[in-house]
């Protein structure tokens, strides 16, 4: 059950992280930035270590 | 047509890189689940599941493979675990070794070389540890997984804030529940770590085990260290042993804390009738003051911040820059398994246990580990 609600979590920040990539206007480093906090997201979220 | 905003080009190409970084990873990642091949020698023959002694390890990744060298000469019987702890490879080596190489001719040798085998699918957090090691052979370069010293998290998740020990009520960091040489004897309905503790119990149990021996490594500052810990029952088996290999490498014997609870030298030898030891040798790779961790170093055990700290006294074994090589921490392991099962006759009542023509420390320090491991194939 925790599994699934720490998954809950990862994926909600994945999508928070996601929309605010796609809104941010006028800086590029800003989306650099959350596009490599994107990929540990996505790897945690796939269960892959 | 309607203008496609800069910010939305740039996230959009980012999102593809993302993707693509993902899959990379991924397929990185996933190879640490394969295997690399063991090769049974002539003196295997049998290989078992450890789900055969327990199946509720079945079709997980605690399951692991027992390798049994029955000389067809009826005596007493040992049990070898390697890498218990992933990260201190001499210990999954050296049961490599006996798998490829031995050839008992009296008794039974049960090898099991990745004991815990989920913790060899990952490395540690925070250690930079790299994936694999490289061993040379007469025949080509084989590479090992170095794992972790704990089960993967992928497979026992999450770890409490305090570990209790479920037989004792001993406390420990909640780190420790994914750690194997904590969770021993193990339970039948515990966690994933737990039940790889019972499995291996239940081995000794039904089999009738004589002698285990865990294989082990530490960092060189450690204060136990190049040393047998072996419990009450052992010590005699275990000091004899000492007499017969000082010559060659200065060893020490400790006696199990009675207080010190999970621990393979401690419960293996009050749950079961198994004489119960664990050895450790010195890994430079794995302490707090080596340089960058790679395969050189887990091999070569040559480290010049190590050379450094032995000036100081920093470290409790002898360090100078020829290091201390996988070859010869091996070498002490096989040295002393070997002698284990010789003075057994002396001191045991189960008849003899003969581990056949093996190689003498000098022999394993002049010829490198590798000689003595299949070629790669």
């Amino acid at each position: 059950m925790l599994k699934f609600v720490y998954l809950a979590i990862v994926a909600f920040v994945l999508v928070l992280i996601t929309v605010n990539m796609f809104r941010k206007k006028n800086n590029f480093f800003f989306q650099l930035d959350a596009a490599i906090v994107m990929v540990t997201l996505l790897l945690r979220l796939l269960l892959i270590k | 047509m309607k203008k496609i905003p800069k910010h939305i080009i740039t996230a959009s190409i980012l999102c593809v890189f993302v993707v693509a970084a993902v899959i990379y990873l991924a397929i990185v990642f996933r190879s640490a689940k394969q295997e690399e091949p063991i090769y049974a020698g002539p003196g295997v023959t049998e290989v078992r599941k450890l789900s055969y002694w327990f199946p509720g390890l079945a079709n997980t990744s605690g399951d692991t493979d027992v390798y049994i060298l029955d000389s067809g000469v009826p005596g007493a019987s040992m049990l070898v675990l390697g890498g218990t702890h992933p990260n201190e490879p001499s210990g999954f080596i050296s049961a490599v070794m006996l798998v490829e190489y031995c050839r008992p001719k009296a008794g039974t040798l049960y090898v099991i070389p990745r004991a815990n085998n989920s913790a060899f699918t990952c490395t540690d957090p925070q250690e930079a540890a790299p994936m694999k090691f490289y061993i040379d052979t007469d025949g080509g370069t084989r590479a090992f997984r170095f794992g972790s010293r704990a089960t993967n998290p992928i497979d026992q998740w999450p770890d409490s804030e305090v570990y209790v020990h479920a037989s004792s009520g001993q406390k420990l960091s909640g780190s420790e529940t994914r750690n194997l040489n904590r969770a021993y004897p193990g339970r039948e309905d515990g966690n994933l770590t737990e039940k790889i503790a019972y499995g291996i119990t239940t081995l000794i149990r039904n089999e009738d085990i004589e002698i285990t021996v865990d294989l082990h490594e530490a960092s060189p500052e450690y204060t136990t260290v190049n040393a047998i810990v072996a419990h009450e029952d052992a010590l005699e088996l275990a000091a004899l042993t000492l007499w017969e290999v000082e010559d060659s490498f200065q060893i020490s014997v400790e006696k199990s804390p009675t207080n010190l609870h999970g621990l393979t030298h401690r419960e293996l030898g009050d749950f079961t009738d198994t004489w119960a030891l664990l050895m450790e040798t010195a890994n430079p790779s794995q302490g707090r003051l080596h340089g960058r961790i790679d395969s050189d170093l887990v091999v070569s055990g040559k480290d010049k911040f190590y050379t450094r700290a032995a000036t100081y006294g920093a470290v409790t074994v002898p360090y100078t820059e020829s290091g201390i090589s996988l070859s010869e921490r091996c070498a002490r392991h096989i040295t002393c398994l070997v002698q284990f099962a010789q003075q057994y006759a002396f001191v045991g009542s189960e008849g003899d246990l003969d581990l056949g023509d093996m190689p003498t420390y000098r022999q394993i320090l002049e010829n490198g580990i590798g000689h003595y491991l299949a070629d790669a194939q």
